[in-house]
């Protein structure tokens, strides 16, 4: 499987967590299952929905690619790169739908999937570019969800939220004077991007 | 502040702002979370294939089952698995104070196929007729688990509410 390459925002600490993660799912750690469910479910279900599949049709892919994952667990050779297997396999189950024919599309294998979705214009929607940027801002949330509460509060304020919160509103949000969001926002963007790089 | 950091700030930001993404459904989450549960340690000797069912139709009690006309209303709770290229039909049928659960695998030889339940502490086990139909009685309310042995493949549908 082809993995795709985020190497601007990828943190071998995420990496090794996640290869901790397939060891103890292999050995049936509900726990592990959970945390692997938790953390992915967003990026998982945002492929779909972003390559414009209804609601519906993105829940069928989400369950889809998480009975592959259980399926294949045992089997899966670089543990370390699971954010882009299962980004790869949520792609290709996209890809079954758009292609209108589920249950019966069975192509010979993954490069002839490829080879097809390269060649189409309708697989614009799952382009490596728009996968990538899927991945990225799953990396930030993750790095986001490992930020101090305050720093946490003002970037999801500023930049999570639509439409935008005001410093005035972010100030009052966490019990500051308007005047030092700024500053603080700028430390907090920082301290962000330091956790993309450990 | 170099501008090698404040470019990637700014990108930081920028993907931050056009982050769209949702919570997927909480019902898809919570099937996601229980396909732990079927995974057995340890594989029975000759196992080649373990293959988790999905559920594709559920029709409560009082509904026309599938296969039936309209106006015959079900008085049992049927679901429809798939499992690779079986398909396995179970109807759970409340007798008394306690329920059977009658199950019909199709889609392929499946006489004399191992099938255990396991609820709670406790595991029964049965074998498919030839018909490929099993059935389990006298059992009380709550969650179990099938697991079908058949042709070096394991078909489990782990969640079956008894209800």
């Amino acid at each position: 499987m082809t993995a795709l390459s985020t190497n601007e925002f990828e943190s071998s600490r995420f990496s090794r967590a996640d290869a901790d993660l397939v060891a103890r799912c292999r050995r049936g750690d509900q726990s592990a299952w959970d945390e692997i469910v938790d953390k992915y479910q967003r990026l998982i279900f945002a492929v779909p929905m972003r390559s414009g599949l209804a609601e519906e049709q993105a829940a069928d892919v989400f369950q889809e690619v998480f009975l592959t994952l259980f399926n294949k667990i045992d089997e899966i050779e670089q543990p370390e790169l699971l954010r882009s297997w299962i980004v790869t396999t949520a792609k290709f189950k996209t890809w079954g739908i758009i292609r209108g024919q589920k249950g019966k599309y069975s192509p010979a294998g993954e490069e002839e999937m490829e080879n097809e979705m390269a060649n189409l214009k309708d697989a614009a929607p799952l382009q490596d570019e728009m996968l990538i940027e899927l991945e990225q801002q799953h990396l930030i949330r993750r790095a986001l969800a490992e930020l101090e509460e305050k720093c946490r509060k003002i970037l999801s304020l500023l930049y999570l939220r639509e439409p935008a919160a005001s410093y005035a509103e972010v100030g009052e949000a966490i019990g500051v004077g308007e005047t030092s969001i700024s500053p603080l926002r700028s430390r907090c963007l920082k301290k962000l991007e330091k956790i993309l790089r450990m | 502040m170099s501008s090698l950091l404040e470019k990637r700030l700014d990108k930081i930001v920028s993907l931050m702002r056009s982050d769209r993404s949702a919570d997927a459904p909480a019902d898809a989450i919570k099937y996601a979370k229980m396909l732990m549960r079927s995974r057995i340690p340890a594989a029975e000797p000759g196992i080649v294939e373990r293959i988790v069912a999905v559920l594709k139709m559920n029709l409560e009690p009082g509904k026309p089952a599938f296969g039936e006309r309209s106006a015959s209303a079900a008085s049992a709770r049927q679901m429809l698995f798939d499992a690779g290229s079986y398909a396995v039909d179970i109807r759970i049928t409340k007798t008394g104070r306690s329920y059977e659960l009658r199950g019909q695998i199709v889609g392929g030889e499946a006489t004399s196929a191992e099938i255990r339940l396991s609820k709670g502490n406790k595991t029964l086990q049965t074998r498919t007729d030839e018909f490929g139909g099993f059935r389990f009685e006298k059992l009380s309310a709550g969650e179990c688990d099938i697991a079908i042995v058949l042709d070096g493949k394991e078909l489990v549908i782990p969640q079956i509410v008894v209800e």
